[in-house]
């Protein structure tokens, strides 16, 4: 009678293949057309530094001719700028800007400003509407048609020279490097080879249904088969934890689940009222920037936080019914994600209110939390098993939490960092995430594949490490309980 | 011949206990620089073998602490032996002791759900024997009152309600028969008898004679985690007692 039950929404195995490579290039053409143009082209990592001029050159007058040649690292070109003085007066005429690829011999953009108009200080900016430029030997060619004692003239450092460039007046070496800018973007591989990419993936996951089908025709032993068994059976199971602790959490409260909503925000009106001062003029939307911050970090915390407790604070249940112990921390993580998902709500229209818009981008933030989901289970299996053996670590966790806390920026700028300092983010899992997510809401674009590489890399390995602390302990459990 | 539903063979339990439990880190470390850490094993079962039919209602005996609750955690698969061997046919279902399954703060009703899920039992049958739940139960409109509000009577009866509405192949009972009024012991007499003539396999520890000789068709007594006797209810009952006895007067 119960076996009846049991296959009550059967889906066959080749069904749920079919659906599962289905599902696969859903979210290839998904990622493919939310990813764009950050899948071809990155911000380029090619830096030319950028130098304080000392001394300004001759004024541009007469046709006097400043040229400033350099070796460009980068495959496309968006933009050159130049700082210019006024000499504090007014001038007249036009300045001109060339700029040249001297390695293919062409010109590849100029811009012409009215003296009158450009003020002191005031960065020329050439655009170049992504030349393609391939590494190449570039100049910057300054010139103007103003009279002496009414043109401008460029900064430029008098007492640097580099051994990639050359610095002239009328064509005659001169000592000094320019100083100017260049933004460009560098060429990424995974673009155009992403329909290869996708394909081997699909390749790879046919390949692989087609071995659990042959393993399960003959009844080998699979791991993922046993996984699929233990999901059907244990998906109730889960779904009820699941919405126990959800319901459990805010019962006896007036507002109920719309705490998971308010929260978040009231948090962020205390820390924006706080640190906007301090903080508010080095980033761009602070409010944003802080609220997502605070929500995923939040996420974090409170998931391992309650997981932690998953199999200590069961005990009673472990003890007497069997079911894989995985569930407990598992269905924590999970209802605290219910959490999230809420606290999306205010986060997006608070985004929506400071008049970012939305883009195609936006279609990547599961992928992000998808990963931090994979990150804190696997935190939450790590914690829970061993509170099971030393009860300290709810002490020691709580202190590295706080120190996480601090030392990933989730109200302050990362740039208030010390250089020093810095380089420990690049082993901070939370600012990956949060990082990711940030360029992906506040400026409307997918970050680089690399990023979502790295995410996937930190969430897949703490993931795994959970997997093997907890299976390696699961059973000395219940002579600790 | 019906057919074996539990084998247990020649299982051993050994609990490896520090004098006492060391559950801090500084404890541990201390202990373990001074070499303080001194297990010594514990053997909560040796070498017990037997097997249990389709359909048997195995008593258990035993003076406390003999090994009774741990052999029956072996067989749900709680705890793994750490020698020997365990096999059993069809769904193991646990009667929960008062409210391990239960969450306070919710009704009745989520409590069903929640406490079917943790018993193994799918959606479509938990929804569809609902209502038969609700009537064994006799708790009425109380079912939608959070668990809080229950007396002690009514959340046994609810638990008793919902682990035997399912047949299960394997029932295993920790001394819970005495549930309820008198009216709804009756009554849950009544439906554990059903349930062992419909073919249930039951495994019951009870400290009670008069329950074992009643209820149950074969015996098994251990005693310091060994079994000292298995076979049918008269017969090992009678010995049991009569050791008693002689304890006793001792």
């Amino acid at each position: 009678m119960k076996k009846k039950h049991r296959k009550f929404h059967h889906i066959n195995f080749v069904q749920g293949c079919a659906l599962l490579l289905l599902f696969y290039l859903f979210i290839a053409g998904v990622f493919y057309f939310a990813a764009g143009e950050q899948l071809y082209w990155r911000e380029s990592g090619y830096e030319l530094v950028s130098l304080e001029g000392d001394y300004a050159t001759p004024e541009l007058a007469d046709g006097f001719v400043v040229k400033q040649e350099f070796f460009c690292g980068m495959d496309r070109l968006q933009q050159v700028a130049v700082p210019v003085t006024t000499f504090a007066r007014k001038n007249s005429g036009t300045v001109t800007m060339q700029i040249y690829d001297e390695t293919a011999g062409r010109e590849l953009a100029s811009a012409s400003w009215d003296m009158q108009d450009v003020t002191e200080g005031q960065l020329l900016e050439c655009n170049l509407d992504d030349r393609t430029i391939w590494h190449h030997t570039l100049s910057i060619r300054l010139s103007s048609d103003g009279k002496a004692g009414g043109a401008i003239a460029p900064w430029y450092a008098s007492t640097v020279t580099k051994e990639d460039s050359r610095f002239s007046y009328n064509d005659e070496p001169a000592d000094g490097t320019l100083c100017f800018f260049t933004y460009g973007k560098d060429m990424i591989w995974t673009g155009f080879h992403y329909f290869q990419i996708a394909g081997a993936g699909f390749l790879l996951l046919l390949g692989a249904c087609c071995l659990l089908f042959y393993k399960k025709k003959y009844k080998k032993k699979s791991f993922l088969l046993n996984l699929a068994a233990l999901l059907r059976r244990y998906k109730f199971l889960i779904k009820q934890l699941v919405s126990r602790d959800f319901k459990i959490k805010y019962k006896r409260s007036v507002l109920g689940a719309l705490w998971s909503f308010v929260n978040p925000l009231l948090i962020m009106c205390v820390q924006y009222v706080v640190f906007s001062t301090i903080f508010k003029a080095d980033i761009e939307n602070y409010q944003v920037y802080l609220l997502s911050g605070i929500v995923l970090f939040n996420f974090f915390s409170e998931s391992s936080n309650v997981a932690m407790y998953a199999i200590s604070g069961n005990a009673n249940l472990i003890t007497k019914v069997y079911m894989p112990k995985y569930i407990y921390p598992v269905s924590k993580v999970l209802s605290t994600c219910v959490n999230l998902l809420i606290s999306m709500l205010p986060l997006i229209l608070m985004t929506l209110a400071t008049g970012v818009k939305v883009t195609k981008a936006w279609l990547l933030i599961p992928v992000d939390l998808v990963f931090l989901l994979m990150f804190c289970m696997g935190i939450a299996l790590i914690l829970s098993s061993i509170l099971v053996f030393f009860r300290d670590i709810q002490f020691i966790w709580s202190v590295l939490l706080m120190a996480l806390t601090y030392a990933t920026p989730v109200f302050y700028p990362e740039t208030i960092l010390p250089d020093g300092f810095r380089a420990t983010l690049n082993y901070n899992p939370m600012y990956q995430f949060i990082k990711c997510f940030r360029i992906i809401v506040m400026d409307g674009v997918s970050p680089e594949p690399r990023i979502y590489l790295q995410c996937f890399g930190i969430s897949l390995l703490y993931l795994l490490i959970g997997f093997f602390v907890f299976r390696k302990t699961q059973d000395k459990f219940i002579f600790y309980l | 011949m019906a057919k074996a539903v539990i084998e247990i063979d020649h299982v051993a339990i050994c609990f490896r206990m520090s004098d006492d439990k060391v559950r801090t880190l500084k404890e541990f470390v201390i202990r373990l620089v001074t070499k303080k850490i001194n297990f010594h094993e514990f053997w909560a079962l040796q070498d017990v073998t037997f097997t249990v039919k389709k359909g048997d209602v195995l008593g258990i005996i035993g003076h406390n602490g003999a090994g009774k609750s741990t052999l029956l955690k072996v067989i749900s698969g709680i705890m793994k032996p750490t020698k020997g061997d365990v096999k059993t046919h069809g769904n193991i279902v646990p009667m929960l002791e008062l409210g391990s399954g239960f969450d306070m703060d919710m009704t009745g009703r989520e409590n069903i759900l929640l406490n079917g899920a943790i018993l193994g039992y799918t959606e479509e049958f938990l929804l569809e024997k609902y209502d038969e739940i609700v009537a064994f139960s006799e708790l009425g409109q109380f079912i939608e009152v959070p668990l809080r509000n229950y007396s002690s009577g009514m959340v046994m009866r609810l638990a008793f309600s919902i682990a035997t509405v399912v047949n299960p192949e394997i029932l295993i009972v920790d001394e819970i028969l005495a549930v309820g009024d008198a009216d709804f012991q009756e009554k849950s007499k009544k439906r554990m008898k059903e349930l062992m003539s419909g073919g249930t396999t039951v495994l019951f520890v009870s400290h009670s004679l008069k329950q074992i000789r009643e209820m149950c068709n074969k015996v098994l007594w251990i005693e310091h985690g060994k079994m000292i006797a298995f076979g049918k209810t008269q017969e090992i009952c009678d010995r049991y007692e009569n050791k008693k006895g002689v304890t006793n007067e001792n």
